[in-house]
C-alpha cells in the first residue's frame, strides 16, 4: 500500500533546474532490516523520492553538497550532509532508529476500546437502544423479550410486578447489574426493571447461565448488565411519547437528557429527567385494573472526571419517585375500595467509582461503592367485596411502611499478561437491610443480609484457538431475618460460607465456527427475595408469603454448550447460534399455598425447600443481514422444566373433600416454547420501518378458584405479540434533528381473555403479553 | 432545576446555531488541492472522519470551530476533510482512487484514506489527521483525539 505514498511524493516533487546530475542510490535499513517506503528528501528543495519495498532508493541530485532528510513512519528522522560526488560509485546506505516514543506508539483512542464479542468465552447477547426503540419500549422491562431464552412477564394485575425469566427460571435466579455492579436490592428487584428509562441505556448485555466467577452466586439463570451511556459530545434531546392502550387508556411520557463534555475530555456530565403517567387499564370491564396506574418522576446526573490519562472518577446520583396503584375505584382513597394495591416509592441512588490503568494498560484497577435508599408507603388491602364493620376496620389498617437500604462496595483488579492470559480478582461487600411493616396484619419483614464475596478468575490462552476461563468465588453470607404475619413468626439466622467453582471454554474450529462450554455452581441462602415481599389479593383477602421453618440453602448446577457460526460473505452477514443448557436445582425455594390458613382468612404461601428440579433446553438464534439497510433476527427456545418428584403447590386442610393437594411435576409459568423475531428496514435516510414480535407458547399457570385458596392448574393458550413502527428522521440543521414515529403494539391483539372478575379475583392470574393492542406516537428532537 | 436545565439547553442550541455563521475552515476537496499545490505550494492538513466516529464529531465541533485554529489553518495550510467511507471516485495527482473495500465490505474504507491513514500491524482507526509539509511529504500523523491547543502546537511545527 505504501508504494503509493512513494508514488505520490515522487510525482509531487517538482524537478529543479538540472545542472549536472548525479544518481544517488542505496538502501535504508534499521537493525539490518530494510525499512520500506522511507522518504528521502533534499533539504531546502522539493526534490525527493521514496524507497521501495526493500528499502532501496535512487535519486538524482546536483553535484554540489546537499543535506538529505530521511523520514519513515515509526522511525526517528535522520538529517545527513552529503557530497554526492563521493557516492558516484558507492551506495549511500542509511540506517534508521525506531522511534519508540513517537507517533506509532500513541494509544489508539477510546473508540477502539471494544471487546470483540467473538473472543469472549461466554456468549454475550447485546441489546442496543435501536432494539428498544423498535419495540417502543419505554422501560427496560419491555425490551428484554427480544433475546433468546429471555422472557419478561407481568405477575400482578394490581401492582404490575414484572420479572425477567432467563432460560425459564424465575427472576430471583437472575442477577441484574447496573454498569457491572449489583446495586439492585431485593426490593428493587420487584419493581426496579420498570424504573430504568431506556434513554439512559447504551446497551444491555445478557449472559445466560452463570458463566463467570465475577457474577454473583445467585446468578444461576444468568446476568443482565445494564450499561449506561458514556458521552463524548455535547448533546441534548427531548422526547415524548403517547401510547393508547386498546386505543383509549393513555400512557404519557416525557424524557429529557443532555450531556456536556469538556474539550479535553477530562470532565463531563449527563443530566436526565423522566416523567411518566399511565392510567389504569381494565380489560374486561369489571371495574378492576388489569394494567396498573403508574406515575414515575426521576431525576439524575452522572458525571466523570479524568485527573490524568490513566484514571477516571465517576459519580452518579438518581432520585426516583414512583407511584403505582391498581384495583378498583382508583379515584377513591384506598380504604373505601374493594381492592387496592398502592405503592409510593421514594428512592435515591448514589454511586461512585474509580478506575486506574497503568501506563502500558496491562493492569486495571477498579473500586466502587453505591448506596440505595428507598422509603415506601404501601397499601395492600380493601373491603374485599364486603361492607361490614370488620371489613372496614381491616381496610383501614392495611397501610404499610417500608424502608430499604442497600450498600455495595468492591474492588476489582485485572492483570493482562504478555502471553495474553488475564487474571481478574476482586472482593465485594453487600449489605441489604429491609424493613417492611403493615401493622394491621401484624406483618413484618425485618431482614438484614451481609454478604462478602471473594473471587478470582484466570483466562488461560494456551493455544491460539483455545481459551479457558477458570474461576471460583468464595461467598460468606450472614442472614438475620424476622418474618411475621398474624400469629406466625419465623426467623432466619444463617452464617454460611460457600465455594462456587465456575469455568468456561472456547474453542475456534475455524474463525467462523466456535464451540463454547461451561459449568457454574451457585447457591441462595434462605431469605426473603423479591417475590416474597410482594403481596397480592385473592378471594377478597390478601395473600402473604412467609419463609418456612428450617429452610435450607438452595444449590444449583448449570451446564451449557453452544456452537456459534458467523459468516460474512461480501456484505451479507449471517450468524447462527445453537445452545444447549441444563440446570439442576437442589432444594429450590418453592412457594406452597397452605390455603386460607391465617386467622383472618387470608391465604398464606410458604417458601419451602421443594423437590429437586431441572430445566433443560435449546436456544437457537439466527441473524441475517443482506445489507446495511436490512436486518433480520429470530430466536426460539425449546425447554423442559421438571421437578424430580411431584411437587405440592397447594396443601389441602381436609375440610372440603373435593379439595385435595395439588401436585405437579412441571415448573409453573414456564412455557416449553417461546421466541422472538425482529426486522429492521432502513427504507431511506429519513424512513425506518421495524417489525418485531414475540411468541409465548402454552404453559401451566396456577389459578385460585375458591375462597379457601384451592388452585387449579390452567393450561394457557399461545400468544404472538407483534409490533410495527415507522420512524421519520429529519435533519433540520447539523445541530438539530427531528424524529417522528408511530405504530401499533400487539397488532393482532393477542392478549389474555380469561381474567377473573370482581373483588374476589385472583390478581396473580395474569400471563402472556403485557398489553392488548395499543397505538403510539412519538416525537424526539435535539442534537443527538 | 429542570427549568434551569431547559434554559441551558436552549441557550446551548442557539449558540450551536449561531456557530454556523461564524468563520469556518476553508475546506478544499482533493481535486482543488491538486491544482492549488501546483499553483502555490503550502503545508497541507488532512482530516479523515466517519459518521459513526464520536471523537471525529467532537473535533469537528469543538476544535475546528476554535477561531485560533481556523485562522492558523486558513493562513498557513491547505485543508482537506474526507469521509473515510465515501464511495466517490477521487482524482488526485493524476491518479484515480476508489473505495474498493466498499464493494465487498460494510463500512469499507476508501483507498485514499487507507493509503494515508494505515499503520503496520494495526487496523485502520479513526480519527486520522495527516500533516504534510510544503513538498507534500508526510510530516506527522495523529491517530487520536486532540484539543485546540494540542492541534495548534502541531500546526506550529
Amino acid at each position: 500500500m505504501f508504494y503509493k505514498i512513494a508514488f505520490l511524493v515522487g510525482i509531487l516533487s517538482f524537478p529543479i533546474q538540472a545542472q549536472e546530475l548525479i544518481s544517488l542510490q542505496g538502501s535504508i535499513t534499521s537493525n539490518n532490516e530494510p525499512v520500506p517506503f522511507a522518504n528521502v528528501v533534499v533539504s531546502g528543495t522539493t526534490k525527493g523520492v521514496a524507497a521501495d519495498l526493500n528499502g532501496f532508493y535512487s535519486l538524482k541530485v546536483p553535484s554540489k553538497p546537499i543535506i538529505l532528510n530521511i523520514q519513515a513512519v515509526g522511525y526517528k528522522s535522520v538529517t545527513k550532509s552529503v557530497d554526492p560526488k563521493e557516492y558516484i560509485e558507492t551506495p549511500l546506505n542509511i540506517s534508521l532508529k525506531p522511534d519508540l516514543l513517537g507517533l506509532e506508539e500513541v494509544v489508539v483512542s477510546a473508540t477502539h476500546n471494544r471487546l470483540s464479542k467473538k473472543k469472549a468465552p461466554v456468549i454475550v447477547n447485546v441489546l442496543s437502544p435501536k432494539l428498544f426503540k423498535a419495540t417502543q419500549s419505554i422501560s427496560l422491562a419491555d425490551g428484554l423479550n427480544y433475546q433468546p431464552g429471555v422472557r419478561v412477564e407481568t405477575n400482578c394485575q394490581n401492582c404490575g410486578f414484572t420479572q425477567v425469566r432467563l432460560n425459564g427460571l424465575g427472576g430471583q435466579y437472575t442477577q441484574v447489574l447496573l454498569n457491572s455492579r449489583p446495586v439492585f436490592s431485593a426490593l428493587n428487584g420487584v419493581y426496579g426493571l420498570e424504573q430504568i428509562p431506556v434513554s439512559l441505556i447504551d446497551r444491555v448485555e445478557v449472559v445466560r447461565s452463570g458463566g463467570s466467577a465475577l457474577f454473583g452466586s445467585s446468578a444461576i439463570a444468568g446476568t443482565i448488565n445494564i450499561i449506561t451511556k458514556e458521552p463524548v459530545n455535547n448533546s441534548w434531546e427531548v422526547n415524548s411519547n403517547l401510547g393508547l392502550i386498546e386505543g383509549t387508556t393513555p400512557d404519557r411520557n416525557l424524557n429529557l437528557n443532555a450531556s456536556l463534555v469538556s474539550e479535553d475530555l477530562t470532565s463531563g456530565v449527563t443530566v436526565y429527567g423522566i416523567y411518566r403517567n399511565r392510567d389504569a387499564y381494565d380489560a374486561n370491564g369489571d371495574g378492576f385494573s388489569e394494567i396498573t396506574k403508574l406515575t414515575n418522576n426521576s431525576l439524575g446526573a452522572k458525571a466523570f472526571y479524568r485527573p490524568d490519562d490513566n484514571s477516571k472518577l465517576g459519580l452518579d446520583l438518581t432520585a426516583i419517585r414512583e407511584y403505582r396503584r391498581g384495583g378498583d375505584r382508583i379515584d377513591l382513597a384506598p380504604q373505601f375500595t374493594d381492592i387496592t394495591e398502592e405503592l409510593d416509592h421514594n428512592s435515591i441512588f448514589a454511586g461512585t467509582d474509580y478506575e486506574y490503568f497503568n501506563d502500558s494498560r496491562t493492569t486495571h484497577f477498579t473500586a466502587y461503592a453505591s448506596v440505595q435508599h428507598t422509603d415506601r408507603d404501601s397499601y395492600y388491602g380493601g373491603l374485599g367485596g364486603g361492607r361490614t364493620r370488620a371489613d372496614s376496620i381491616a381496610a383501614n389498617n392495611a397501610f404499610g411502611k417500608t424502608k430499604d437500604l442497600a450498600f455495595v462496595s468492591g474492588v476489582k483488579f485485572t492483570r493482562n499478561f504478555k502471553n495474553k492470559d488475564v487474571l481478574t480478582s476482586g472482593f465485594e461487600y453487600q449489605l441489604n437491610d429491609t424493613e417492611d411493616a403493615i401493622a394491621g396484619y401484624n406483618r413484618l419483614v425485618d431482614q438484614k443480609v451481609n454478604s462478602f464475596g471473594l473471587y478470582s478468575q484466570y483466562e488461560w490462552k494456551p493455544l491460539e484457538r483455545f481459551t479457558a476461563l477458570l474461576g471460583a468465588r468464595l461467598d460468606h453470607i450472614d442472614v438475620n431475618g424476622l418474618y411475621q404475619i398474624e400469629d406466625i413468626t419465623r426467623t432466619s439466622t444463617i452464617a454460611q460460607t460457600v465455594l462456587s467453582p465456575r469455568f468456561t471454554l472456547l474453542y475456534d474450529f475455524t474463525p467462523d465456527l466456535q464451540f463454547r462450554g461451561g459449568y457454574a455452581r451457585g447457591f441462595r441462602a434462605p431469605q426473603a427475595f423479591n417475590e416474597d415481599l410482594h403481596i397480592s389479593s385473592v378471594g377478597g383477602e390478601q395473600r402473604f408469603v412467609i419463609l418456612s421453618d428450617d429452610l435450607e440453602t438452595e444449590f444449583s448446577n448449570a451446564y451449557t454448550a453452544s456452537l456459534n457460526f458467523n459468516n460474512e460473505f461480501n456484505k451479507v452477514q449471517t450468524s447462527l447460534l445453537v445452545e444447549g443448557f441444563y440446570t439442576t436445582l437442589e432444594n429450590p425455594f418453592t412457594l406452597v399455598s397452605t390455603g386460607n390458613s391465617l386467622p383472618n382468612g387470608s391465604i398464606l404461601e410458604e417458601s419451602r425447600n421443594g423437590s429437586g428440579a431441572y430445566v433443560a433446553g435449546t436456544n437457537i438464534e439466527f441473524n441475517l443481514s443482506p445489507s446495511k439497510a436490512l436486518l433480520f433476527q429470530a430466536g426460539i427456545t425449546w425447554q423442559r422444566s421438571i421437578y424430580d418428584e411431584e411437587q405440592v403447590l397447594f396443601e389441602a386442610n381436609g375440610t372440603n373433600p373435593s379439595e385435595t393437594d395439588v401436585v405437579t411435576n412441571q415448573l409453573v409459568r414456564s412455557p416449553n416454547t417461546y421466541g422472538f423475531f425482529n426486522t429492521n428496514w432502513t427504507v431511506s435516510e429519513a424512513i425506518n420501518i421495524d417489525l418485531t414480535g414475540s411468541y409465548t407458547g402454552t404453559m401451566i399457570a396456577p389459578h385460585v378458584i375458591s375462597e379457601s385458596g384451592f388452585i387449579q392448574l390452567e393450561k394457557t393458550p399461545e400468544f404472538m405479540d407483534v409490533t410495527t413502527k415507522v420512524t421519520w428522521h429529519l435533519d433540520l440543521t447539523k445541530y438539530l434533528h427531528l424524529e417522528l414515529s408511530g405504530g401499533v403494539q400487539n397488532v393482532f391483539n393477542s392478549y389474555q381473555n380469561d381474567f377473573d372478575r370482581g373483588p374476589l379475583r385472583d390478581s396473580n392470574y395474569i400471563y402472556g403479553p403485557n398489553r392488548p393492542r395499543s397505538f403510539f406516537f412519538g416525537i424526539r428532537f435535539g442534537d443527538f | 432545576m429542570m427549568k434551569k436545565s431547559i434554559i441551558l439547553f436552549l441557550f446551548l442550541s442557539c449558540e450551536s446555531l449561531a456557530a454556523q455563521d461564524r468563520e469556518q475552515i476553508n475546506w478544499l476537496i482533493w481535486e482543488e488541492l491538486d491544482s492549488a499545490l501546483v499553483t502555490k505550494p503550502k503545508k497541507t492538513f488532512v482530516f479523515f472522519h466517519a459518521d459513526w466516529c464520536a471523537y471525529c464529531k467532537k473535533i469537528d465541533r469543538v476544535v475546528f470551530t476554535n477561531p485560533q485554529v481556523i485562522k492558523k489553518i486558513n493562513t498557513e495550510y491547505y485543508a482537506v476533510r474526507m469521509d473515510s467511507e465515501t464511495t466517490d471516485t477521487i482524482r488526485f495527482d493524476g491518479q484515480k482512487f476508489t473505495n474498493r473495500q466498499a464493494l465487498t465490505k460494510r463500512n469499507g474504507v476508501h483507498d485514499l484514506a487507507l493509503l494515508l491513514g494505515s499503520r503496520p500491524g494495526k487496523s485502520y482507526s479513526l480519527p486520522v489527521t495527516v500533516f504534510f509539509d510544503e513538498q507534500f511529504a508526510i510530516k506527522q500523523r495523529v491517530f487520536e483525539y486532540y484539543t485546540s491547543s494540542e492541534l495548534l502546537k502541531i500546526l506550529e511545527q
